[in-house]
């Protein structure tokens, strides 16, 4: 069991990061700690770690520079964990290169699950050759090659747009995607920023996709910041 | 102030201008029985330049203005100055004198009104600082409670601890929990006041799909009570609303929470949108043991009072906050909320304009 995940966790309140570091390790995986966001960066390059969980209010740096810094050099995880929720501060953050982020407080078993979440993402860019396939979750499947997309076996017919918005969705899945990416994505740069099109898409997707609109089970809405599809299943 | 003075000047010249006019008129018209007439139209004149006017000075110089205007225009021998003629000085001392009046009586007026807006304004800040105070202080009440409760415990844990099996560790730490995820709910409440601007009761309002609401709304409360039955209900429309989601959010999680917690709902709570001509329509509604109407009444006025909470047996601290923010919420979208009881449970209705 040498290979383990390593987990680098960027904390300064003391309790928090022992708690979520103990917590890991009984989860199986390798953590290393830092307290501050200069020793985060510095074990970020040295160490190579497979996810990182950082806190947005360190003492010394901004976390969005923490970001910043860390997109400079690698493609590794970051995942977000803040006392801060308004809806600009998520959509700053998931802008400046983060994968996903997390409300304090929140469960243990939550924070595991993002980050097997995250782990399985970064995978899936490292061997490219599951996601060119194709996507699959539950009863869901894409089909990139043939263009098709299937709910238990059954066909579902989408438009062309609709098929964009989910491959794009899908090849990012598990992650947040802001409304501003989607819109740029699909419709160009020049697409204005009124997102209601895209929410009138979203709409009709779903409705095509889910069985209950009001409780989803693939597609998860991230109110006032954008869309997150479920990861998929591993194969 | 200048901008006053300006338009003060403004006021006077025309009233006295048009008076002139008539004055003219009525003269060329009517010429047997001007005079009188002419008069009547100057005072006229006169009693409205002091009226819409600021100071005595306005009023005077037209008092003169129109003595002389009549003497000099509208008085044989016509187009001279001749203050000789019997009862002039009459005239003129009833003019000014009426003049003055209605300056010294607009002046007070106003000076009356001003003194009563301040007070009124004073009223306003008074109550809103008392709002103010009366939230904190049941705030601080409210969280004072689940945390001596959590202190309690603890103190007790670290003096008996052999004394523990391990079936009452694991409840206290549950009862921890519990108050721990109270105390949350409660800070939730306070962020989303603090999202209300207090100066004017603003909020930033953008267009969002209803469905995409009641979808984070159930998504929270999932997590919160994996085990709570609630059933939704909503139309297949896709219809966006103007609002500020966090906060209607938190108005339909604090209406939930509610009953799920306090209604001992014998069937599913269910959780309904209805859009209407120019509104949308959520109901939440639970199949348990009814409301005080009383109480609620006096929640959904606003009224936080202390002592309704404590005498109250069905319900736990806090909720009083809860409910009235609902409200607040719902008021500075333009909309409502309404209580009501059922033959087998309670509705509560929020509407809100789209």
């Amino acid at each position: 069991m040498e290979n383990k995940y390593k987990i680098l966790v960027i904390e300064d309140e003391k309790s928090i990061l022992n708690f979520i570091a103990k917590h890991l390790e009984l989860s199986g995986y390798r953590v290393l700690k830092a307290a501050a966001a200069k020793d985060g960066l510095l074990m970020c390059f040295s160490e190579c770690p497979d996810v990182i969980v950082l806190d947005l209010g360190l003492p010394d740096m901004d976390g969005y520079e923490v970001i910043q810094r860390v997109r400079e050099q690698s493609e590794l995880p970051i995942l977000v964990v803040s006392a801060r929720t308004t809806e600009q501060e998520k959509v700053k953050m998931l802008s400046a290169g983060a994968d996903d982020y997390m409300t304090k407080p929140f469960g243990t078993a939550e924070l595991i699950a993002r980050i097997r979440n995250c782990l399985k993402h970064q995978n899936r860019i490292g061997t490219a050759i599951g996601s060119e396939c194709g996507y699959r979750a539950g009863n869901l499947r894409i089909d990139y090659e043939k263009r098709l997309i299937s709910l238990a076996g059954e066909e579902i017919h989408v438009t062309p747009v609709e098929y964009k918005i989910l491959c794009s969705l899908s090849k990012q899945a598990g992650k947040v995607v802001t409304y501003h990416s989607l819109l740029k994505e699909i419709w160009g740069p020049y697409a204005d920023d009124d997102n209601k099109i895209l929410r009138v898409n979203m709409a009709n997707i779903r409705r095509k996709l889910e069985q209950n609109p009001g409780e989803p089970e693939y597609i998860f809405t991230e109110l006032g910041v954008g869309y997150r599809m479920r990861s998929a299943d591993e194969s | 102030m200048r901008c006053s003075r300006k338009r003060d000047v403004g006021v006077t010249i025309i009233l006295l201008g048009m008076a002139t006019g008539i004055a003219f008129l009525l003269f060329f018209l009517m010429p047997k029985e001007n005079s009188a007439n002419i008069a009547i139209i100057y005072v006229l004149a006169l009693i409205l330049i002091s009226r819409y006017t600021k100071g005595v000075w306005y009023g005077l110089f037209s008092a003169l203005f129109c003595v002389v205007c009549i003497n000099y225009l509208f008085t044989y021998p016509y187009f001279h100055l001749n203050f000789t003629l019997t009862g002039y000085p009459v005239t003129f001392l009833v003019l000014l004198a009426i003049s003055l009046l209605t300056s010294a009586t607009t002046s007070m007026l106003t000076k009356q009104e001003e003194i009563l807006k301040q007070r009124e304004r004073e009223l306003l800040e008074a109550e809103r600082e008392g709002i103010r105070a009366n939230l904190l202080r049941s705030v601080s009440h409210d969280f004072r409670t689940p945390l001596t409760g959590m202190l309690v415990v603890c103190e007790a844990y670290r003096e008996h601890r052999h004394q523990y099996s391990e079936e009452e560790i694991a409840q206290s730490f549950q009862q921890i929990k519990e108050e721990a995820e109270w105390l949350l709910r409660m800070v939730e409440n306070l962020l989303a006041i603090t999202k209300i601007h207090s100066s004017d009761q603003s909020i930033e309002k953008r267009m969002e799909p209803v469905e995409e609401l009641i979808e984070e709304v159930m998504l929270r409360i999932r997590k919160r009570f994996p085990d709570a039955a609630i059933e939704v209900v909503m139309p297949p429309t896709f219809v966006m609303v103007e609002m500020e989601p966090v906060l209607m959010m938190q108005v339909l999680i604090n209406l939930l929470e509610n009953a799920i917690f306090y209604s001992q709902s014998k069937l599913p709570i269910k959780l309904s949108v209805r859009y209407e001509e120019g509104q949308v329509v959520f109901c939440v509604r639970d199949y348990g043991v009814g409301l005080c109407m009383q109480e609620i009444n006096g929640l959904l006025k606003g009224k936080l009072t202390r002592d309704s909470h404590q005498h109250s047996g069905n319900h736990r601290k806090g909720m009083g906050i809860g409910l009235s923010l609902c409200k607040t919420i719902m008021e500075v979208h333009g909309g409502t909320l309404q209580a009501e009881n059922k033959e087998d449970g309670a509705e509560f209705v929020c509407v809100l304009p789209r």
